[in-house]
């Protein structure tokens, strides 16, 4: 039955797209607000995309990826109208190429390096304790190579002349929420990684903190794009006065420092 | 995030992945004639060349999209001339899962090419069907499982891109952020636990539904054909 065959495949081959078309109409609004936030705020930022919308009835939408990832996709023409960067490096990159108002450029938050332990222990170790257990058993932090947790770390173990002695116990993770990962999952009795993200890992405590003045500052910036119009204006100052008024503490952000 | 939405995103995720099958399936086929039927200059660069993006790192992939592609970008100057728009864009997200998909659609069309036994067109050939009426009622039909199978796991493949879709086309809720870019946003908080396992859930069945739909469709072709 040759021909029922064809008939039944050209059928398919010209309802397919038929069906499909009926499906495929979607208009976008292009006067909304689009913000480019590193992954690593989530939460926070959406609470204050939340809080914005009760206050003025006016939608945000947020794309979250890789603060590297949202640079890049930025100096190729993203649509965006706002930059929240996990990383002061990926908006100077921006601002040299005049992708992003450089009088904008601010810092909303703030960020610690932490060492959180599984467990039911919560008291604070002391500097020769953390060196002793840093030593003496396996930890996890992000790859002192290339991701800005590891670094951190590394510099704040560095600080305090624990480097090398602990550095063969460190298991290096491609982002530090693996290493966090490793940790809340047994595999490791430690991981260094940041107090916004302590937090995610239930039954993980914090054990120590590291001093702000062993690391270089982590610091979050914001910025407004080249294109973006007075609506995105609103939505960025009010963010600003948002993290002034320290709304982002709750997610395990510091507050920006009042000096810039 | 609510029910309507985790149905809104299950629904551009189908959307975006059906786009990309519908704009690349014809295309696949006739690179898979090609390549199956034809001799020509530089045809192991061709296959070198469609089986890159599953090779490559999808990162790799959507950024070379994001150049070509983005505004700025050679190819995305041509398209937006043309009035159209891939990047950041939810078309630009059925292009990145067409390219990423485009490897398994091709070859299983090339070898169910390459199985035809050609002895069938030339005996329909010297009874006097034509060109067209030969295609129709004798290639088409035997090389449709092949088809079927390459665009049911291409469709797989499409609804779940991650890599290539958020480097190119970012993840724009309600625009660009599928099923699995949905998936790595909930992730990114300690709230989202419910709804992750909802969603994980939704892409499991989808995924293990086409394979299986691929499956059954090649066992009943397999029937069909032989009869």
């Amino acid at each position: 039955m040759p021909r029922l065959r064809a008939i039944v495949f050209l059928a398919f081959l010209t309802t397919f797209p038929l069906v499909l078309t009926g499906f495929l109409s979607t208009a976008h609004g292009a006067d909304r607000t689009l913000v480019f936030a590193a992954a690593s705020m989530k939460d926070a930022v959406e609470s204050i995309v939340h809080s914005y919308r009760e206050k003025t009835g006016k939608a945000v939408t947020v794309s979250f990826a890789g603060s590297g990832t949202l640079a890049r996709q930025i100096e190729a023409g993203a649509p965006a109208d706002i930059f929240i960067s996990a990383n002061p490096a990926w908006m100077g990159y921006l601002a040299e190429r005049g992708l992003v108002d450089p009088q904008s450029v601010s810092t909303v938050a703030g960020n610690t390096l932490v060492v959180v332990a599984g467990g039911m222990q919560k008291n604070i170790l002391s500097e020769r304790e953390l060196a002793g257990r840093l030593g003496s058993e396996r930890f996890s932090m992000g790859d002192p190579a290339h991701v800005p947790a590891g670094i951190y770390a590394r510099q704040a173990l560095d600080h305090l002349g624990l480097w090398r002695k602990v550095m063969q116990q460190a298991a290096f993770a491609e982002n530090v929420r693996v290493a966090l990962a490793m940790a809340a999952r047994g595999d490791v009795s430690h991981a260094i990684v940041y107090g916004s993200d302590a937090r995610m890992g239930k039954n993980l405590e914090i054990v120590y903190r590291f001093s702000y003045d062993t690391h270089e500052p982590i610091i979050y910036p914001i910025a407004l794009t080249r294109t973006a119009g007075p609506q995105a204006k609103a939505f960025y100052d009010f963010f600003k006065a948002a993290a002034t008024a320290g709304e982002l503490a709750d997610y395990g952000f510091t507050r920006p420092s009042s000096d810039d | 995030m609510t029910g309507n939405d985790v149905i809104d995103i299950i629904f551009l995720s189908l959307k975006i992945a059906a786009t990309a099958m519908v704009f690349s399936i014809p295309i696949a086929f006739i690179v898979a004639w090609l390549l199956a039927r034809h001799e020509f200059a530089g045809k192991s660069l061709v296959q070198a060349l469609i089986t890159l993006p599953l090779v490559m790192p999808p990162v790799v992939t959507g950024y070379m999209l994001l150049v070509l592609f983005g505004r700025n970008g050679y190819l995305g100057d041509l398209f937006h001339a043309l009035g159209i728009q891939f990047a950041f864009h939810w078309t630009g997200a059925a292009l990145a899962a067409a390219i990423m998909a485009f490897p398994l659609l091709v070859r299983p069309m090339r070898l169910s090419i390459e199985g035809l036994d050609r002895g069938l067109e030339e005996a329909a050939s010297t009874l006097g069907a034509k060109r067209l009426t030969r295609f129709v009622t004798i290639t088409l039909p035997l090389v449709l499982p092949g088809v079927l199978a390459g665009a049911v796991l291409g469709f797989a493949k499409a609804l779940g891109e991650f890599g290539a879709t958020i480097t190119f086309v970012s993840n724009i809720p309600g625009e660009t952020q599928t099923l699995s870019l949905a998936i790595y946003s909930l992730l990114q908080s300690p709230s989202g636990d419910r709804t992750v396992m909802l969603m994980i859930a939704v892409s499991a069945f989808l995924a293990i539904g086409s394979v299986l739909v691929s499956e059954w469709i090649g066992r009943r072709m397999g029937k069909w054909t032989r009869q």
